[in-house]
């Protein structure tokens, strides 16, 4: 994907077929909402234009994807949620995510105790 | 409850055994309450009897964790380790050197004087005894063996080391406070030395005008007589006796025979008021226990819970799972201890280390998409 990507009109052509299987499944879907979920796949290093919306997307799946409802935190650790982003923020450049948006993430998890 | 090492027994007796040191720590302030009170002999008689019940109890318990612990080739661990030296210290001497001797003397003494055991009344005001009978207080200790406060094993270990010392070294001090003159609160010696003096100092005012009636009066309403369960004048006539005679006459010294004073004249003398000072004094020693141990078990355990073992048991659950990702929570205050250097080591290097293990693990081993990008075109 990353190599289809590094053409732009490659990156149109993957965003228009996945927007036409998404419109026979679930009907019609603007581009706006499929680009970002698409670029969300990109790594923020190799693609440093990609928009907000698409790296919240990356974060954000990552989060679900580790999410785990039945963890409890135990006495004397921090939420699962401020050590996800925490430990994701130190591995951002390995995973490809924003580490400034991670950094927030964090801070916001601390600030509202999630 | 949990088996530990410690145990001997089967899990019913090891219960029975807690329950029992419950018991006989209320036993303990019963007893006192009961010298400082000046309860009737009857009660005390049944106090003593059931001190004497628990003394053997814990003596068989000693043994028996004793011999155990020696087939197992464990008895050096069970003395030093597994707090075998208050077992020790808690038993047979209290069996040999006060309740056995308080048996003996109680039931011997059925208002008769010069009964079976009068040598024995000997041990009532010895200080041995008394020293002894401390030791009662550390069988308190024996209930941290026993009572886990927190499921941190290291938690309740220090606590139990840090109690133990506080313990024994107020015990230790209340032994001491009973040889060191100006840190000793009553003395039974001392004391019938101090009575002989005033009675003396009255009975000899008797030959300068102050008549045997008048003597008796002034014994009768003050401090002076309150121990003098008898008195005998030169002509033999017995000219007072305590209203509450039966219950000082036990408590007497030179088992309740008469002392000789001045101008032959001769007193039964109770030890009633230093025992019950020594009783106070014990008392006080013992709620200070109880309240040092409840302040370790209710706050202090907390506290170094939240401040060591804490942070130690995530770090040790994060090197030992690999899903497991919570980092330790650093307090600010605390963030220079050595411990939180660790866990900050922990968070910001073997965390997101092991995570990137982790995930290259599991992608490695997931099976590959049958789907590929070029499909897509």
């Amino acid at each position: 994907m990353h190599e289809a990507a590094k053409d732009q009109r490659k990156l149109d052509a993957m965003v228009n077929i996945l927007r036409s299987q998404l419109i026979e499944e679930i009907g019609s879907i603007p581009e706006s909402l499929i680009r970002p979920a698409v670029e969300s796949f990109l790594n923020v290093n190799d693609f440093p234009e990609t928009t907000g919306a698409s790296r919240l997307i990356a974060i954000m799946m990552a989060r679900s994807a580790a999410y785990d409802p039945n963890q409890k935190t135990d006495r004397g650790a921090e939420s699962p949620d401020k050590s996800w982003f925490n430990i994701t923020r130190r591995n951002a450049k390995h995973y490809g995510f924003d580490s400034r948006m991670l950094e927030e993430l964090y801070q916001l998890a601390g600030d509202k105790g999630w | 409850m949990k088996k530990q090492l410690s145990d001997h027994f089967p899990p019913i007796i090891e219960n029975i055994i807690i329950g029992m040191i419950l018991m006989v720590v209320i036993f303990t302030v019963v007893e006192d309450l009961a010298m400082v009170y000046n309860w009737p002999i009857r009660t005390v008689r049944i106090l003593v009897l059931i001190s004497f019940i628990f003394d053997i109890f814990f003596t068989a318990e000693f043994a028996g964790r004793s011999i155990i612990s020696a087939r197992r080739g464990m008895f050096k661990e069970y003395i030093l380790h597994q707090r075998g030296w208050i077992d020790a210290l808690s038993s047979f001497p209290l069996l040999l050197l006060v309740s056995l001797p308080a048996v003996l003397y109680y039931f011997s003494i059925i208002g008769a004087e010069g009964a079976g055991f009068s040598f024995l009344s000997i041990l009532k005001t010895a200080k041995a005894i008394r020293v002894t009978r401390i030791l009662r207080l550390i069988r308190i200790i024996k209930i941290f063996g026993k009572i886990q406060n927190t499921e941190s094993v290291m938690t309740n270990r220090h606590i139990g080391i840090i109690s133990t010392i506080n313990v024994v070294i107020l015990v230790i001090i209340l032994v001491i406070a009973q040889f060191v003159p100006f840190m000793r609160i009553s003395d039974n010696h001392e004391y019938l030395s101090q009575k002989k003096s005033e009675l003396n100092a009255l009975i000899q005012q008797t030959g300068k005008g102050l008549d045997e009636n008048t003597l008796v009066k002034i014994l009768q309403t003050s401090n002076i007589g309150s121990d003098v369960v008898s008195l005998k004048s030169k002509s033999g006539a017995i000219i007072l006796e305590h209203p509450n005679k039966e219950n000082l006459l036990w408590k007497s010294y030179e088992h309740g025979n008469f002392i000789p004073l001045v101008g032959e004249f001769q007193a039964i003398i109770s030890f009633q008021v230093p025992e019950a000072m020594h009783a106070k004094e014990n008392m006080i020693i013992f709620v200070s226990i109880i309240g040092l141990i409840l302040g370790m078990m209710f706050f202090y355990s907390g506290i170094f819970a939240q401040q060591v073992a804490d942070g130690c048991y995530i770090m040790e659950k994060g090197f030992r799972e690999w899903e497991y990702n919570l980092e330790v929570k650093i307090p600010t205050h605390f963030s220079n201890d050595e411990v939180f250097k660790t866990a900050a080591q922990y968070n910001e290097r073997w965390l997101p280390l092991k995570n990137q293990i982790y995930n290259h693990r599991k992608n490695k081993l997931q099976k590959k998409s049958d789907l590929k990008m070029t499909d897509l075109f």
